[in-house]
C-alpha cells in the first residue's frame, strides 16, 4: 500500500501563541526528532507538487506531528496572464492530500505571457490591477474551495500609474475576495525604506480580522536600498514594528522566514523563541484575538 | 495596459538590452536609484535564481562542465528557453536538448540523467508487484502481458560511460577528465529508478535496455522479448523480470482483454 493515502483527519489547529518556522532540507533531520520544536512548519507547495518521493515522504512524517502551511510562490496571481491551469491543478492534488492549515500565496506576478521569471515581481496599484487580482484570488478559492491568505511582498520600485496606496490596495483586496492577509512584516518595513512611507500608516490601513499570518524575515542593506534577502536574523526596526502589529491586533501566527544562507535549527528556534514572548505579551494586553473578533 | 507593462518589464528583466530599458523607463518611478538601477535588482534577483534552480537540478552537468562554462551555457539557456511555470522544478527540462543541440557531448547526456535523476525523486509512489500474480496467468497468455513500470523509472542510453562519470561524482568533488578526452565509444544503457525512496541507477546491458524500452512503450511482453532475443539469443527474461520486479522497476502488468 502506498503511505500516500488520501487523509480525512482534521488540521492541527494552530496556536497563534507559538511561532513557526520554514520547513527547508537541512532541518528535516534534526527536526524529525523534536515533535514539538515550534508552532508550525510552513512549506513552499511548489516544492512538494510532485506525486511522490523523498518530498513527499518527510512531509507524511511532519504533518503527523505539526500544523502545516503551504506557502506558494507561483500562482502569479497578479499576472495579466489568466490562472496557470496546470499549476492551479497541481496546487488543489497537494492540498487535498496534505489538508494544511493555511494555503497562502503573494500580492505580486511571476511571469507573464506563458513565461515565467520566477521572481515575486510588483503591480502597479490601480483599479485595473485591482479587478484583475481580485478576480484571479476569487478564482483560486473557488478552485481550492477554500479562503486563502495572500501577502505583502518587498519591491524595489513604484510604477508611474499607481495610484492607489499599497496599504489600500492589500486592505482592498481582502475586503472584495473575503481572503486574508499574510501580513510581512519585515516587507512592509523594507518598503517603508525604499519607497519613503511611514510603516505604521501600513498598519493603520490593515483591519486586524482579516490578518491570518505574519512572515518575518532578515534584509540586507546595499546603503542604497534595502533587499528582502530571507538570508539574515529578524532586525531590530523589524522586531519593534511586529511589536506594533501584535500589540494593536492581537496575538497572530508567526513565521520566521529564512531562505538563503540557512543557519542551524537552533538560530531558527531561537527567533521563534522571541516572537513566542513577544506574543505572550501581547496577549496579555489583548486577552484573546478570538474574543475581540466575536466582540466586533 | 498591465499586459503591455508586464510584457514591457520581463523583457527588459531577461535581456538586459538597453532598447528595452528605455522602453519602461518612463512607467517607473526614479528617486534614490534611477530606472536602471531598479531593473538591475530585479535582474540580479531573476538570474541568481533562475542559475540556482539549474545548478540544483544539473549538479553532474555542473561537475562536468566546470563552473564557468556551465554557468555561460545556462545563461543562454535561460534566455533561449525562459521557465514557463511558476513551479521552479519544472525548469531545465530543455536543458539537455538544448546542450546536445550545441554539440553532442558527455555533458549532454549527463544533462538527460539528471533531469531523470530529478524526475524520478518526484515521482509518484507505488507499490511492488506481487510475482505470485504473474505466476497465476496461464504460461500461454504471457506473450501477449503488458508490462507497466514506475512512474520513477527512466531509461537512458548514450555513447558515454554517464554511470561511471556520474559515480566519480558522488565520491569526489575533483574536476572530471577533460570533457573533450571523453569520446563515444560504446552504447552504455541505464535505468533512473527510485527503490523505496532513493533513486537509484541500474546498469543494464542492451538487450535488457531494449526490453524495458518497449514494455515502457505499452507493447507486450511477446514484442519486447523478441527485441531482446534479437541481441542476445541466450537473453534471461524470467531471471530479468524477476530482478525487475524486485528493483521495483516492473510494477504491474495488464492481462489481455
Ligand atoms: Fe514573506
Amino acid at each position: 500500500m502506498s503511505p500516500h493515502h488520501q487523509s480525512s483527519r482534521p488540521p492541527h489547529a494552530l496556536d497563534p501563541l507559538c511561532a513557526g518556522i520554514g520547513l527547508r532540507p537541512p532541518h528535516y533531520q534534526a527536526l524529525l526528532g523534536k515533535p514539538a520544536a515550534v508552532g508550525f512548519l510552513e512549506i513552499h507547495s511548489e516544492n512538494f507538487f510532485g506525486a511522490g518521493g523523498p518530498p513527499r515522504r518527510y512531509l507524511d512524517k511532519f504533518r503527523e506531528d505539526y500544523a502545516i502551511s503551504a506557502h506558494g510562490v507561483g500562482l502569479s496571481l497578479g499576472s495579466a496572464d489568466r490562472l496557470n491551469p496546470a499549476h492551479l491543478e497541481n496546487l488543489k492534488k497537494l492540498i487535498d492530500w496534505l489538508q494544511p492549515s493555511l494555503v497562502s500565496d503573494h500580492l505580486c506576478w511571476v511571469g507573464v505571457n506563458g513565461r515565467y521569471l520566477n521572481d515575486l515581481l510588483p503591480i502597479p496599484y490601480t483599479e485595473e490591477s485591482l479587478k484583475h487580482v481580485a478576480s484571479h484570488i476569487r478564482q483560486t478559492q473557488d478552485y481550492l474551495s477554500r479562503q486563502m491568505l495572500v501577502e505583502n511582498v518587498s519591491s524595489y520600485l513604484e510604477f508611474a500609474d499607481s495610484t492607489i496606496p499599497e496599504w489600500d490596495f492589500l486592505r482592498e483586496v481582502a475586503q472584495q475576495t473575503g481572503c486574508g492577509i499574510l501580513l510581512d512584516v519585515n516587507n512592509i518595513y523594507v518598503n517603508s525604506i525604499n519607497h519613503g512611507f511611514d510603516a505604521m500608516q501600513y498598519l493603520d490601513a490593515m483591519q486586524g480580522a482579516d490578518i491570518g499570518e505574519i512572515h518575518l524575515a532578515g534584509f540586507q542593506d546595499t546603503g542604497e536600498i534595502l533587499i528582502d534577502t530571507h538570508g539574515a536574523a529578524v532586525s531590530d526596526a523589524v522586531w519593534a514594528l511586529y511589536a506594533s502589529a501584535i500589540n494593536r491586533f492581537g496575538a497572530i501566527p508567526t513565521l520566521i522566514e529564512w531562505d538563503t544562507d540557512i543557519p542551524t535549527l537552533d538560530v531558527l528556534l531561537a527567533e521563534a523563541e522571541k516572537a513566542n514572548v513577544m506574543l505572550e505579551q501581547a496577549s496579555f494586553a489583548m486577552p484573546t484575538r478570538e474574543g475581540r473578533r466575536h466582540a466586533t | 495596459m498591465l499586459h503591455e507593462l508586464q510584457s514591457g518589464f520581463m523583457a527588459a528583466v531577461l535581456t538586459g538590452s538597453q532598447t528595452e530599458l528605455t522602453s519602461v523607463t518612463p512607467k517607473i518611478r526614479e528617486g534614490k536609484l534611477n530606472t536602471a538601477q531598479r531593473v538591475a535588482i530585479y535582474r540580479r534577483n531573476v538570474q541568481s535564481t533562475l542559475r540556482g534552480a539549474l545548478g540544483d537540478i544539473f549538479p553532474t552537468t555542473r561537475w562536468m562542465l566546470g563552473d564557468d562554462k556551465f554557468l555561460n551555457v545556462g545563461d543562454q539557456f535561460i534566455l533561449h528557453a525562459p521557465s514557463t511555470s511558476g513551479d521552479l522544478n519544472q525548469f531545465g527540462r530543455s536543458f539537455p536538448e538544448f546542450l546536445s543541440a550545441m554539440q553532442p557531448s558527455a555533458a549532454a547526456d549527463m544533462a538527460a540523467l539528471d533531469w531523470a535523476w530529478h524526475e524520478a525523486f518526484h515521482a509518484a509512489e507505488q507499490a511492488a508487484l506481487d510475482l505470485s500474480r504473474l505466476g497465476a496467468v496461464p504460461a500461454e497468455q504471457h506473450a501477449a502481458l503488458v508490462f507497466q513500470l514506475h512512474p520513477s523509472a527512466r531509461l537512458i542510453g548514450s555513447a558515454y560511460p554517464l554511470l561511471e562519470l556520474w559515480q566519480a561524482h558522488q565520491n569526489s568533488e575533483e574536476a572530471p577528465l577533460e570533457i573533450s578526452k571523453i569520446l563515444p565509444a560504446d552504447h552504455h544503457f541505464l535505468a533512473v529508478h527510485r527503490d523505496d525512496a532513493n533513486v537509484t541507477l541500474t546498469p543494464l546491458s542492451a538487450p535488457q535496455f531494449h526490453f524495458l524500452k518497449i514494455c515502457a512503450e505499452h507493447q507486450p511482453l511477446g514484442e519486447a522479448a523478441e527485441a531482446a532475443f534479437a541481441l542476445d539469443a541466450n537473453f534471461a527474461l524470467q531471471a530479468f523480470l524477476i530482478q525487475t520486479v524486485q528493483q521495483n522497476i516492473v510494477i504491474d502488468f495488464n492481462e489481455p482483454s
